[in-house]
């Protein structure tokens, strides 16, 4: 089984119902599993913070969700993930690329390897790195953090994860 | 029809429906039209009011959903009529109040004037259906309102 169908296979055991994506190319695998998935409500969204809203507002509706996007996405969600989901105490899973590891090799993802820890950890936000596949079993202790917390929760995966071993 | 007015008549026509409130004046006017503390009223993420009732429509298929939302919250995410196209959420109304200006930080006007028609951005974004409202036209036409609709 790939990572993918792996990680594809714990977001069903933790019952997400709805998933909201814009494509990084490292998640786009992972991304077009759950499309093809018929149990899970797929929502294409034209900005990232489309995804967070949309898992917000599910969670009103008593339904399990998760968005999917890559690092750069993530840099873009700050502001509503403060005044929306901290704001209102609202959970929301994400499932974030770790762009601009060492073994990214892009330089539009340096900005992004070297900040984007240090800018969750200022808001206070957990997340989790997922680097190899045994790990990926860890996924649904992850998503009942986030659901304890009641706040935004950054499931990482990195490019060890889901490329393999080598770089670019 | 001041934007107040405009509040007050969907807020005759809601009946059973959950209400999403855009942060600013439509979160504003809706409370003092309704004192609705079943509605939800957002506090931020300005521009994502859409996508987060599209996330409650979708979870909740029975319960009808009614946005409520202004020009300048949809002119700070346009992309969400997009998806909101792409997911035909049949529960899902849509109401923008386009009163040209930021009424809740000093009433400055918006971008391009009040030129703007949200209603053929609507269409042309593959709406299901769009109702542009005016004064006379709104009160008879609500309950029937679908996807998108449009009251200046």
């Amino acid at each position: 089984m790939d990572v993918s169908a792996r990680i594809h296979q714990q977001l069903t055991k933790c019952g997400i119902k709805i998933a909201a994506s814009l494509p990084d190319d490292w998640v786009a695998p992972l991304i077009e599993r759950i499309a093809a998935d018929n149990q899970i409500r797929h929502v294409r969204v034209a900005r990232e913070a489309e995804a967070i809203a949309i898992c917000s507002g599910a969670f009103f509706g008593g339904v399990r969700s998760a968005a999917l996007m890559g690092a750069t996405g993530l840099l873009t969600c700050t502001g509503e993930l403060a005044t929306l989901n901290l704001r209102h105490q609202i959970p929301v899973f994400l499932i974030v690329s770790q762009r601009g590891s060492i073994d990214d090799h892009r330089i539009y993802q340096e900005v992004q390897g070297r900040r984007t820890l240090p800018l969750l950890q200022a808001l206070d936000f957990p997340y989790h790195i997922v680097d190899r596949p045994d790990e990926v079993n860890s996924i649904p202790d992850a998503f009942e953090t986030c659901r304890m917390q009641k706040r935004p929760f950054v499931l990482f995966l990195t490019r060890r994860l889901v490329k393999g071993e080598g770089t670019a | 029809m001041k934007a107040r007015d405009a509040i007050d008549v969907l807020a005759r026509h809601r009946g059973d429906a959950v209400a999403v409130c855009a942060l600013g004046m439509a979160a504003n006017e809706w409370w003092a039209a309704t004192k609705s503390e079943e509605s939800f009223y957002m506090h931020g993420a300005m521009g994502f009011a859409a996508s987060f009732a599209l996330g409650l429509a979708l979870s909740l298929p029975r319960v009808p959903v009614w946005l409520i939302n202004a020009d300048g919250s949809l002119c700070m995410n346009l992309g969400c009529l997009l998806t909101e196209a792409s997911q035909a959420a049949s529960n899902l109304k849509h109401f923008v109040v386009a009163n040209g200006v930021y009424q809740t930080v000093g009433g400055l006007p918006m971008v391009n004037d009040g030129r703007t028609d949200y209603a053929a951005i609507a269409r042309a974004a593959a709406s299901a259906s769009v109702a542009p409202s005016g004064r006379s036209a709104a009160r008879p036409s609500l309950p029937r309102l679908p996807l998108s609709a449009h009251i200046r």
